[in-house]
């Protein structure tokens, strides 16, 4: 529990009577921005003002409710005089302080038995008698958070002054700054924490989707989030018999709420389909479990079929989605439209089944897509629209499964403002690829796991392990080097920034770096976790919550080297899990990406921390 | 570790090499500097350099800063195609003079 605040300096500046309390008013300010436990920081702040004002009496009380609602109480949270008050709670509306309140100014009341507000407190069963009281809101602008008040000064016959209730007021006014800063910590706090969730959240999804199977597999999909997590997910499955089933599905709605139901529709297609190969029927059963759950409201809309290889032929079932887009042999388009309501809409179906159509695919190839494919827009801003989604599936008809999706969904443009997710069936490529292989075992493939510590001279090992796992995913020489240097940095800015280690000449005792590379779905991952000071929680008093990012040229290059930059909640114990990840797309080259990059184009590069620099870089 | 210095009739040149990174940017920041305090126009050739980070460029841009406001001539000479792609990441590649390789 903090201390008091106590008189701070001699140079007290009491040249009038009156002048004293600034030194008061200083010191509380003080003590407000110092506090960590604002509870005990008030407590300590009213026995120093009762104390200064010579009143036998105080108490604080904060609202509990919204102001103006009739419901809405005061609740004492600390008090000074010889009745113990804590816990008493007052009608936020009647009374002294509730004129205070509701005038949003501080109530003078020289003589009490002569104000008709007065709530006396024996009528509230306490056993004391006020003769004169003063009363000052705890607010900020128009925003109320309680009042402070004071009760007959110490004295036969004294009563409070014009200049005791102005003192109130001023002293009460920096109370209030200090509890409207505890609660937006506290906010950010929480909405930090929500937003690491949000990051775990995300990663639990990818790992639902299936993994990359070959380049040249027949069923192929992708899938781009337009924020962390996804309301969208496909899926496919090799049954025993050689069919491959597959869904692709686009929740209502945004945020958590969609991204939980869509891990629920994945787990249950995914044990289910393993049963049940008739896809209405699957519809139906899905529907029935996510209905026990779903928010009145939402709704899933979701395509399921089943591929025959052997037949060339697909059983599809529609509910509610888009249409399905078959592109055939010839080169004909042909879609395939809802042809029931969405899952949770909760309506009577033929045969308690959802219907199914049989089309053939021999040599042609089936898309579905959410809308963020549909509702893409070009340059101009105008809505691409299926025909766009088909003139793209042209363009790029004669390239691989895998490569055309990811050509298709760059074609679709950046501004693709919902969760994109393409999944495509070609028949022209079950011949080429072993089925059997067309759905790889899920594994990470971890190509380097290495700690080292945190200091200048390791760099070039790390260099060399990103160089060689570059290439050995078969990224080309300049990817690997622009790779080699965002790691690099990443790395120098846990060396100088996160353990502060410019001016040692060598890492201390636990100052490492756990540094390992994997193949992600459609590039390399970096991650690097530290056991430096958390960036965040830094950052969060002084900067946008958004503004994890170190300032400086070496943090530009990460940036502008990258696909993505991104701090996930690192493993317990850890400061910070960091995660760059680059693409490798068109033949594995080089993920062109011109050096444009963003806000960090008009940062100095000449103010950088350089490493001989020891003034604190700020993470 | 020390770089190469040149002095030839009103001009120093710094040989960088190899590579430029938070171990050996101190180095190079201190060769730099120290050649600058002989108050000759300074070339910086980096044909030899394989590599270079933030560090490496900070240094450069100090020394840069120093030769200009003690009106010294400052140039970059034989860049090569790491270093360039960094400087241009950088948006140095208009900053700094840099005389074309050749």
């Amino acid at each position: 529990m903090p201390a008091a605040p106590t008189p701070r300096s001699p140079q007290r500046r009491a040249t009038r009577r009156g002048e004293d309390h600034l030194d008061l008013v200083a010191e509380l300010i003080e003590a407000f921005a110092d506090s960590e436990d604002l509870d005990a920081t008030l407590a300590a702040a009213l026995a120093r003002i009762a104390e200064a004002l010579d009143a036998d009496a105080a108490g604080l009380f904060l609202l509990d409710g919204t102001f103006g609602d009739p419901a809405a109480r005061l609740r004492c949270r600390a008090c000074v005089g010889p009745v113990d008050i804590r816990q008493l709670q007052l009608p936020a509306d009647r009374g002294i302080h509730g004129r205070a309140l509701a005038r949003n100014a501080t109530e003078w009341v020289a003589d009490a038995a002569a104000d008709p507000d007065l709530l006396a407190p024996a009528s509230l069963g306490i056993d004391y008698t006020i003769r004169s009281m003063i009363c000052a809101p705890l607010s900020h602008r128009d925003e109320r958070y309680g009042v402070v008040e004071l009760l007959n000064p110490r004295g036969r016959g004294r009563r409070f002054s014009a200049r005791d209730a102005e003192l109130l007021g001023l002293l009460a006014t920096a109370a209030a700054i200090a509890i409207r800063n505890a609660r937006l910590t506290a906010a950010l706090l929480a909405q930090n924490r929500l937003r690491r969730e949000l990051e775990l959240a995300a990663d639990v999804q990818r790992q639902l989707l299936p993994p990359t199977p070959a380049g040249t597999a027949p069923v192929q999909g992708l899938n781009r989030p337009a924020h962390g997590v996804s309301g969208d997910f496909y899926d496919a499955l090799q049954l025993p018999d050689g069919r491959i089933a597959f869904a692709l599905a686009d929740v209502s709605g945004k945020g958590l709420n969609a991204a939980l139901i869509m891990v629920k529709a994945a787990t249950l297609f995914r044990s289910l389909a393993k049963r049940v190969h008739e896809p209405g029927l699957l519809l139906s059963r899905i529907e029935t479990e996510l209905c026990e759950t779903m928010a009145f409201g939402m709704f899933v809309t979701m395509v399921i079929g089943v591929y025959d290889p052997a037949s060339h032929q697909i059983r599809l079932a529609n509910a509610g989605h888009l249409p399905a887009l078959k592109r055939a042999a010839d080169g004909g388009f042909e879609e395939f439209p809802a042809t029931d309501p969405p899952l949770g809409i909760q309506c009577r179906l033929d045969n308690d089944r959802y219907r199914e159509t049989t089309l053939s695919i021999a040599g042609g190839c089936l898309y579905l897509y959410t809308d963020g494919a549909s509702e893409a827009r070009d340059a101009g801003g105008r809505m691409l629209g299926s025909e766009g989604l088909k003139a793209l599936i042209e363009r790029h008809a004669d390239a691989a499964p895998g490569t055309r999706l990811t050509a298709i969904a760059d074609g679709l443009g950046n501004d693709v403002r919902d969760d994109l997710t393409l999944l495509v069936i070609d028949d022209r490529y079950a011949a080429i690829e072993p089925l059997a292989a067309s759905v790889r075992r899920r594994s990470v493939a971890e190509l380097v796991a290495q700690t080292i510590p945190a200091e200048a001279g390791q760099l070039k090992i790390v260099r060399r392990l990103v160089e060689a796992a570059s290439r050995e995913a078969g990224a080309s020489v300049e990817w690997a080097q622009d790779l080699v240097l965002a790691v690099d940095e990443a790395c120098q800015n846990i060396i100088r920034h996160g353990y502060g280690a410019a001016a040692k000449a060598g890492a201390a005792l636990g100052e490492k770096i756990e540094f390992s590379i994997r193949k992600a779905a459609d590039g390399l991952e970096v991650e690097l976790i530290d056991y430096a000071p958390t960036v965040d929680e830094q950052d969060c008093r002084g900067r946008a919550l958004d503004d994890v990012r170190p300032g400086g040229l070496g943090t530009h290059l990460m940036h502008a080297l990258t696909d993505r930059v991104q701090f996930r909640a690192p493993p317990k114990g850890a400061g910070n899990r960091l995660v760059l990840t680059k693409k490798l797309v068109r033949g594995f080259g080089r993920a062109d990406r011109p050096a444009e990059a963003g806000q960090d184009a008009d940062a100095d590069p000449g103010v950088d921390h350089p490493p001989h620099d020891k003034g604190s870089g700020s993470r | 570790m020390s770089f190469k210095v040149n002095d030839d009739a009103g001009t120093s040149t710094v040989f960088l090499s190899g590579e430029i990174d938070l171990e050996r940017s101190p180095a190079a920041r201190k060769t730099l500097l120290d050649t600058l305090a002989r108050r000759q126009a300074l070339v910086v050739d980096l044909r030899d350099v394989s590599y270079i980070d933030s560090s490496g460029i900070a240094s450069l841009v100090e020394a840069y800063q120093k030769a200009r406001t003690a009106n010294l001539g400052f140039t970059l000479a034989e860049v090569g195609p790491p270093v360039m792609r960094v400087l241009s990441l950088a948006r140095l590649d208009k900053v700094f003079p840099i005389r074309a390789a050749g």
